[in-house]
């Protein structure tokens, strides 16, 4: 059941887990607010892992402490499960059951009884499309079939913060856009989500905010935008004019904070100092017209966030 | 989601996904939900797993077959005279060796690998954040074994009953042996559940698979063994043995309790407090085992026996206490919650919290109360005393007993102190160290005077009070005399010192208050209370 609450669902307090000299989570500090999904990225070995296993209650941190909807993980990490379903990213499951078997144990596990049971195991088979398998022997599904049982498997009992490690790993194009519609409409309902994946431009699409973490350290954290603009000192620009391209050069090379201008056949390309905003982008494009340019194409470029990935991390391993 | 596998006939699987479902208006169908939605879910899960694999089928199929054969066989072997010969007791030994390989190799062998087999194969993680507490785990895993024990029995009792009719035999011997194969079960099953439990780190794992391998073969070999003895030298057992059946029936009940306690313990998360219910049916487990003790001594009048009551007490102490005081236990948050409030509650109740040297001074105290309440009871009831010849032994080998509990178990958690917390397997180092200190150190002042000595032998003396069983039997023999008393007051300073010590250094554990439970905890707590009203479903 989700319940909406004025603290945040999830919270970490300068979480520090060593594994002798290895920092594996080096004071990591964020929250996240109900309905909204956290992506959380990183190069390998840089602790996301370890992260979402001590929020799971399955590690206990060295230092610092990490609330699930109030609860301390590590003093009430009973209450903390029954609010909270963990996908881990390596996971084994029972042998001689089927996917069916598999998730009514987890409904009973979670106390679901008689109809509220089946309602549930209902619900959770539809939604992860696992229907048409249902009678399917676990030791012989795929690896994304395996992904859409364990997510079924921390979903079932309708919790209110979801923890997935990775769950897009293995999962088909397809499955791939139909998981993020998903969690979309897992935030909708009020579900907070934290999720931790190596393909960023997915996890732009799908989360509110981001945290970049290297070798334990949390280099960045804030909505996408904020990341964009806090680490892309520029705003590429990329407009098409009908004719003019060259005039329009000049014009805009005497403009406030316009860095570089250069054209490309029909194409006009201008880099402008500091990210700019959606509104000023519109104001730019407006003076544009006014002046009397006949502007068929005006974009962004160059701002995804691969390119920010790159730029902060180093790729360095411990 | 997409498909990625050729789905079986959808008729099939819809068919399936309701039974599943749908509430059944079917008889059995009515009287499965019942039932299962009232037991554990580990037991719904493994009774359907066992269902689809070939291990239970197998095992039962051969216990089957060997039942059949050994009917058939022992019956048309017997046909002519049957009519005139009492022949049940032959039948029914087979039987009970039969019963015996489910009930003492399979059953237990079975919990201990599912259990292990949780770890390895990395479900167990899933588990313990499920909504099962860790108490339900264990639980769980206990009431499938006692699941199997009660499918064995029952495909078993047609055959048992034909014994009876084959004369020879009583229903009371039948029922005994019934009674004694099932707490074997039940027990062992729970003690290779707690083994698998605080074995689950794989440097661990080859000797507790071995261990387990080799007590359940020799265990095996034991029960059989004595069936076919005792069903041949006591056909006809009674009831008269009726304290030996309730002895052994008590002691099992109340060990059963403590290994799932300690298993729980050992997969539960760390902040949880387990230490009060664990020393509490720790409490209760050897007040029974020192109960039928006691009652030997009283039945027997032997004031004798005194002596390897207290060997056997030392001896589990020892073990206890050094899994005691190694264990890594500290009093977290969580467990401050439920501190005693009041000064005498902390005085007296504090020794059951979590930690090392709260253990250690548990342990000292319940092994004190025992040597005392003996001392008591010598006193109390003169009229036995009368029967005592030994009065003073019995008192110089409790508090010697006691003494050397103090001195080891204090020695090993003093040194357990300077090992790392996070080292995984302590109690097995603890245990490993104190068998090393009681093995090694008396050994020092015995070597010296050997070679003192020119390497011949030499008496007791005082020098020697570090050697346990060389003073017990010194004492045990010889009273107190001055050298005895001597060595009995050297002992007794060195490990009040220890003790000391020890109390010191968890002082600063006892006078931790009671801390106020987190608010948004006492939020759910209020609204946990209040009844709610019915939610509309989720799932709707
Ligand atoms: N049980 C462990 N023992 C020792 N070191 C560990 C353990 N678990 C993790 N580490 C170390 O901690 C660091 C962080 O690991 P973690 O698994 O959290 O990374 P990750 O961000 O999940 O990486 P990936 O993207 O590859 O999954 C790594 O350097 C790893 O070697
Ligand atoms: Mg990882």
């Amino acid at each position: 059941m989700v319940v909406p609450s004025n603290h945040p669902m999830i919270e970490l307090r300068r979480l520090f887990r060593f594994y002798g000299k290895t920092k594996a989570v080096n004071d990591v500090s964020f929250h996240v607010n109900a309905g909204q999904v956290f992506g959380f990225i990183g190069p390998n070995g840089a602790g996301k892992t370890t992260t979402m296993r001590i929020l799971a209650t399955l590690d206990t941190p060295d230092y610092g402490d990490a609330l699930i909807d109030g609860f301390s993980v590590i003093n009430d990490p009973d209450r903390v499960r029954r609010r909270m379903g963990f996908m881990p990213d390596d996971y084994g499951t029972y042998p001689n059951m089927n996917c069916l078997e598999y998730l009514d144990f987890f409904a009973r596990s979670y106390g679901l009884v008689g109809r509220e049971r089946m309602k549930a195991i209902r619900y959770t088979l539809g939604y992860t499309g696992l229907d048409k398998i249902a009678e399917k022997s676990i030791q012989g599904l795929s690896k994304g079939m395996r992904q859409r049982l364990c997510l079924g498997r921390a979903m079932i009992h309708r919790p209110a913060v979801l923890i997935l490690d990775e769950p897009a790993n293995g999962l088909d194009p397809r499955a791939r856009i139909e998981l993020r519609q998903m969690v979309l409409g897992l935030a909708a309902e009020g579900t907070s989500l934290l999720i931790s994946s190596h393909i960023l431009s997915e996890l732009g699409e799908m989360c509110d905010s981001l945290g970049i973490i290297e070798r334990g350290c949390m280099i960045v954290s804030g909505t996408v935008q904020e990341i964009q603009s806090r680490l892309m000192p520029h705003t590429n620009l990329k407009m098409k004019v009908i004719e003019q391209q060259q005039k329009l050069v000049e014009w805009l090379s005497v403009q406030d904070g316009v860095d570089a201008v250069a054209v490309d056949g029909t194409m006009v390309r201008c880099q402008i100092l500091g990210a700019k905003s959606d509104r000023e982008q519109a104001a730019l494009l407006r003076a544009i017209v006014h002046e009397g340019f006949d502007v068929i194409e005006f974009s962004t470029e160059g701002q995804t966030l691969e390119d920010v990935f790159m730029r902060i991390t180093t790729g360095a391993v411990q | 989601m997409s498909q990625g596998t050729t789905p079986p006939p959808l008729e099939r699987q819809k068919a399936l996904i309701e039974r599943f479902t749908e509430a059944s208006s079917q008889g059995w169908q009515q009287v499965w939900d019942w039932w299962s939605e009232r037991s554990n879910p580990i037991v719904v899960k493994e009774a359907r797993q066992s269902l689809n694999s070939n291990q239970f089928v197998i095992c039962f199929g051969i216990t089957l077959v060997a039942v059949l054969i050994w009917t058939m066989f022992s019956v048309f072997s017997q046909l002519p005279n049957a009519y005139y010969l009492p022949g049940g007791l032959l039948v029914l030994t087979g039987y009970f060796v039969i019963l015996s390989f489910p009930l003492i190799l399979v059953i237990p062998f079975t919990a201990y690998r599912s259990m292990m087999l949780e770890a390895e194969s990395r479900t167990f993680e899933l588990v313990s954040i499920s909504g099962l507490s860790a108490k339900q785990i264990v639980q769980g895993k206990m009431s499938s074994a006692c699941l199997q024990i009660a499918i064995y029995l029952s495909t078993m009792l047609p055959c048992i009953v034909i014994t009876y009719l084959l004369r020879g035999i009583s229903v009371s011997t039948i029922l005994i042996y019934l009674y004694f194969m099932v707490i074997a079960s039940v027990v062992l099953s729970a003690i290779s559940i707690m083994i698998a439990t605080v074995s689950r780190q794989r440097f661990l794992q080859v000797f507790s698979n071995l261990f387990i391998l080799g007590m359940q073969l020799v265990l095996f070999y034991v029960v059989c063994a004595a069936t076919i003895a005792f069903v041949y030298s006591f056909p006809m057992m009674s009831w008269v043995n009726a304290p030996v059946l309730i002895s052994i029936g008590t002691i099992v009940l109340t060990t059963v309790p403590l290994c799932m306690q300690c298993s729980a313990a050992a997969i539960d998360f760390p902040s949880e407090n387990h230490a009060v219910a664990i020393r509490s049916r720790f409490l209760v487990w050897i007040g029974t085992i020192f109960f039928w003790c006691a009652w030997v001594v009283v039945t027997t009048e032997t004031a004798g026996h005194w002596v390897w009551i207290y060997s056997v007490l030392l001896a589990i102490f020892l073990v206890v206490g050094a899994l005691g005081v190694s264990e890594r236990g500290v009093l977290s948050p969580r467990a401050q919650r439920a501190l005693p409030r009041t000064l005498l509650g902390q005085c007296t109740l504090t020794w059951f919290y979590p930690g090392a040297g709260l253990a250690y001074v548990f342990f000292t105290s319940v092994f004190a109360s025992v040597v005392i309440g003996v001392i008591g009871f010598a006193y109390a009831f003169p009229l036995y005393s009368a029967a005592y010849q030994q009065e003073e032994e019995t008192i110089a080998i409790g508090v010697a007993a006691l003494c050397y509990f103090m001195l080891y178990t204090g020695l090993t958690r003093l040194i357990m102190m300077t090992v790392p917390r996070h080292i995984v397997g302590r109690p097995f180092l603890g245990l490993l160290m104190q068998a090393f200190l009681f093995a090694l150190v008396p050994l020092l002042p015995y070597l010296v005077l050997l070679s003192l000595n020119d390497f011949r032998s030499f008496s007791y003396g005082w020098h020697q009070f570090l050697f346990v069983t060389w003073t017990i039997s010194e004492l045990d023999s010889g009273g107190f005399s001055s050298v005895n008393a001597g060595a009995l007051v050297l002992l007794a300073a060195l490990s009040g010192v220890v003790f000391l010590i020890n109390l010191l250094m968890c002082g600063r554990d006892v006078l931790l208050l009671r801390v106020e439970v987190p608010p948004r905890v006492q939020q759910e707590l209020a609204s946990s209370r209040t009844p709610e009203a019915p939610v509309e479903s989720v799932f709707d």
